[in-house]
């Protein structure tokens, strides 16, 4: 009975320093930010403001949030002109260095041309899931919340939406809150470790559900809704005095060696007209990756810790973004 | 039901369980001098409540084979008619032939001769089907050869076919090594569970750390190489040498674990396969269990190397074909077999020709030289091995030999195996050769009775959850 009673107390003993040790190695593997509720609700969630974080399970990035709690180096000043850009995990960037992503570099792009710029600013507010229709859901909040918008950016890497969607986007139902969450929770979120054990967990039944197969589209009821919903978009926008730009980017398919696109060309075309109807800037830069890859065989998205060409965009792929925002707000800067 | 679910591990917590309570002294008074009986038949409902965990229909299937061969032996042993030899041998093969091979023949059958292919059946390949054949086959052998006593206890038998540790995906275990053991006093202990265990998360860690997230960069290129680097394509080649290795030695150590934590031993299957200096002493290293079954119940009986030159080569050739056809229903698996076949027999020659017998030692850079050359011939039949199809395989070697352009995708845990295979590899040979011993593979087990020691076992647990592959990887072996 004494033996058995030693050997669970060295047991528990071991249990404890396993869970330091464990967390402190999980501190550099995978320590994203801990997600908070955002009470002005311009996006579902944002993260804890001036927390280091680390993710390798997917690339390798590293940085610290900003006082407003996103993934962006610079503080936020509400006295300076912005581009403010909405998006999904590939806006929110955890792939990559901070430095590295697209609002990043295109910041460092724009800051280099002192003579033109009139000291705009960049402000990535990403959060992973945040796809287009959460971000319409959401736009009429990021409206209200800043003053100092001179253009904003919604990111998607998807146009396809089934007529439900996009009804459901302009009713606003795509807005979630984090919601106040227990104790327990927020215990665990503390404990780098077993915030990766949960992330493992969610990723294996994820793996597991199958995808189902979309609908086939009806391109002019598509047409019809997504003018509503940029019409709505545009509205808020020039209520608000800033202009509004969607930016759209899509995989690179490889076939005996040439690199394609693969996302429907008459749903594009048709998105395309209704930005132009509603005043609303499109700029789509798959075309850029596939050039590129057909150039130099480089692919925009995957990493050699995962796979080439899925996933998240890389470091050359926010470059490419990069790039070609630039080229855009170079432009707009000019007018200005 | 796999090692690596949350469903085995009740599952061998509640046989463990069982077992144990036969050794708490009141219920194995009670149970007098069927206490072994008892724990047999824990374990014999258990292994067929794990096979029949797959599709229950496979567990009647198994235990027809099990009767063929349980009731052939007997009759033999009683009336030394050959006839029933043949029935043990003979049935089991028909039924592996027929689901493994029927539709693989049906279909090169109509290739060949440009037909329309109607033959083809819908059949299900039961899971592990050619390990527990190799097994049924191996006790009728023995008992006829004289090597083994006719087995009068059928639960025995039974016990020894479906033992669930190594059921699926061996390791092959002969009849001779195992029967024996059922004789003796085994059962679940603290000492088999303290080295079990160790054993056990060893090959989880291989499995589900390491192959798994090697499967994504070897599928990646194997799906299509024509996209990818010659780069690319030389990491993916070797990213598999290491994958079918972690993920069949992986398999392996959780079987010998928790057969050792239940009390029993199976002997090991791989001793560090990638150093070997020639083919020859590859196949002494890599899958042990099969290699040995081939040499005894194949080779020896075509008859080995007592009936001259020519004919030893004929019959190792023949044995690697085979041993190849084994792996899978398909034409890439008996090219690769041959390939091998082909090595071993110019292996012999080079021996013969050179004057170098088996315990030749060869020189530090001789021995690494050849090492390297073996490693890269046997890389090189994985190609064969991994291709579904041979213009897949050939794309691959074309790639590879031209020094394609394309995708550029060197895996990072390509890099981490690499590192890790080469670190433990050069331990165990320092190791090795501090006991003047030829290099020999060992499991790193420590007592658990201290803070340390079971605090390093919880952070390699933990290590093992947080950078499992959550994606979907079977092991590479149940499709054979």
């Amino acid at each position: 009975m004494k033996k058995t009673v030693a050997f669970f107390l060295k047991l528990a003993v071991s249990g404890v320093l396993a869970l330091v040790i464990l967390s402190a190695l999980t501190l550099v593997y995978y320590n994203p930010p801990v997600s908070k509720a955002q009470p002005d609700k311009y996006t579902n969630s944002k993260f804890e403001s001036n927390a280091f974080w680390s993710d390798m399970i997917e690339g390798w990035g590293f940085g610290t949030t900003n006082d407003l709690g996103y993934n962006d180096p610079d503080g936020f000043a509400a006295s300076e002109p912005v581009i403010a850009v909405l998006g999904s995990s590939h806006t929110e960037a955890l792939q990559v260095s901070q430095k590295k992503n697209y609002v990043s570099k295109l910041q460092e792009k724009l800051s280099g041309d002192s003579d033109k710029t009139n000291d705009i600013s960049c402000l990535n507010l990403g959060v992973s899931g945040h796809f287009f229709d959460t971000s319409v859901s959401n736009f009429e909040y990021f409206a209200e919340s800043f003053s100092n918008i001179r253009d904003a950016v919604i990111e998607t890497g998807d146009l396809e939406f089934s007529p439900e969607q996009l009804e459901k986007m302009l009713n606003g139902e795509y807005h979630t809150d984090l919601g106040e969450k227990g104790l327990l929770y927020k215990f665990v979120q503390k404990i780098p470790y077993a915030r990766l054990l949960y992330k493992q967990y969610m990723d294996t039944k994820k793996a597991e559900s199958a995808s189902s197969e979309k609908p086939e589209t009806n391109y002019l009821l598509y047409e019809e809704g997504m003018n509503k919903v940029l019409e709505k978009l545009s509205g808020i926008a020039a209520e608000k005095r800033f202009k509004l730009t969607i930016l759209y980017h899509n995989k690179v398919v490889v076939e005996n060696g040439k690199g394609f696109r693969t996302d429907d060309p008459q749903i594009v075309e048709a998105f395309r007209k209704c930005c132009e109807k509603n005043g609303v800037e499109f700029i789509d830069v798959t075309d850029r990756f596939v050039e590129h890859f057909n150039a130099t065989c480089e692919l925009p998205y995957g990493f050699s810790n995962t796979t080439m060409g899925s996933g998240h965009l890389n470091e050359l792929g926010h470059s490419i973004v990069a790039e070609e925002l630039y080229k855009h707000f170079a432009a707009r800067t000019e007018e200005h | 039901m796999v090692f690596n679910s949350i469903v085995f591990v009740v599952f061998f917590v509640v046989v463990s369980a069982l077992l144990a309570l036969t050794n708490v002294q009141k219920i194995k008074a009670l149970l007098g001098g069927n206490v072994a009986k008892v724990r047999h038949w824990i374990l014999l409902i258990s292994s067929y409540i794990f096979y029949g965990w797959w599709d229950w229909r496979f567990a009647f299937l198994m235990l027809a084979l099990t009767g063929t061969a349980y009731i052939s032996a007997k009759q033999y042993a009683q009336t030394k008619k050959k006839l029933y030899v043949v029935i043990g041998v003979v049935a089991p093969l028909v039924v592996l032939g027929f689901f493994k091979y029927f539709n693989f023949f049906v279909d090169s059958f109509a290739s060949l001769f440009s037909l329309q292919q109607n033959g083809a059946l819908n059949i299900i390949l039961p899971v592990g089907i050619s390990f527990y054949t190799f097994q049924s086959l191996s006790y009728t052998l023995d008992v006829y050869r004289g090597k083994l006593e006719v087995e009068k206890s059928f639960l025995r038998l039974a016990l020894y076919i479906s033992f669930f540790p190594q059921l699926v995906a061996g390791p092959i275990v002969k009849a001779g090594d195992f029967l024996p053991q059922l004789s003796e006093d085994r059962n679940i202990s603290f000492k088999n569970i303290e080295v079990g265990i160790q054993y056990f998360v060893f090959g989880l860690f291989k499995k589900i750390v390491i192959a798994d997230h090697l499967s994504v960069c070897v599928d990646a290129v194997f799906q299509a190489p024509e996209n990818f680097h010659a780069v690319s394509i030389l990491f993916a080649v070797i990213a598999y040498s290491i994958q079918i290795y972690f993920d069949f030695s992986g398999y392996s150590d959780m079987a010998i674990g928790c057969a050792r934590i239940l009390g029993y031993d199976l002997m090991r299957n791989f001793n560090m396969p990638y150093i070997s200096r020639n083919v020859t002493e590859f196949w002494k290293r890599w899958h042990i269990s099969l290699s040995t079954w081939l040499m005894e119940y194949l080779y020896f009986p075509l008859g080995g190397n007592r009936r001259g030159k020519a004919r030893t080569y004929v019959n190792l050739f023949i044995t690697m074909l085979l041993g190849g056809l084994w792996h899978g229903a398909a034409w890439t698996f008996v090219v690769w077999g041959a390939l091998h076949g082909a090595a071993l027999c110019i292996h012999k020659v080079w021996m013969k020709l050179s004057g170098h017998d088996k315990n030749y030692k060869g020189t530090l850079l001789g021995n690494i030289l050849s090492a390297v050359l073996t490693y890269v011939f046997v890389c090189f039949c994985w190609i064969f091995f991994r291709a579904e199809t041979f213009p897949v395989a050939f794309a691959v070697i074309k790639g590879l030999f031209t020094w394609q352009e394309g995708i550029v995708y060197v895996s990072t845990w390509t890099l981490i195996a690499i590192v890790l295979t080469v670190v433990c590899t050069t331990v165990a040979i320092v190791r090795s050769s501090k006991k003047n011993l030829s290099p020999d593979g060992f499991y790193p087990t420590v007592t658990l009775n201290r803070v340390w020691s079971l605090t390093v076992l919880i952070v390699v647990i933990g290590i093992i959850l947080g950078l499992a592959y959550t994606g979907s990887n079977p092991f590479i072996y149940f499709q054979f």
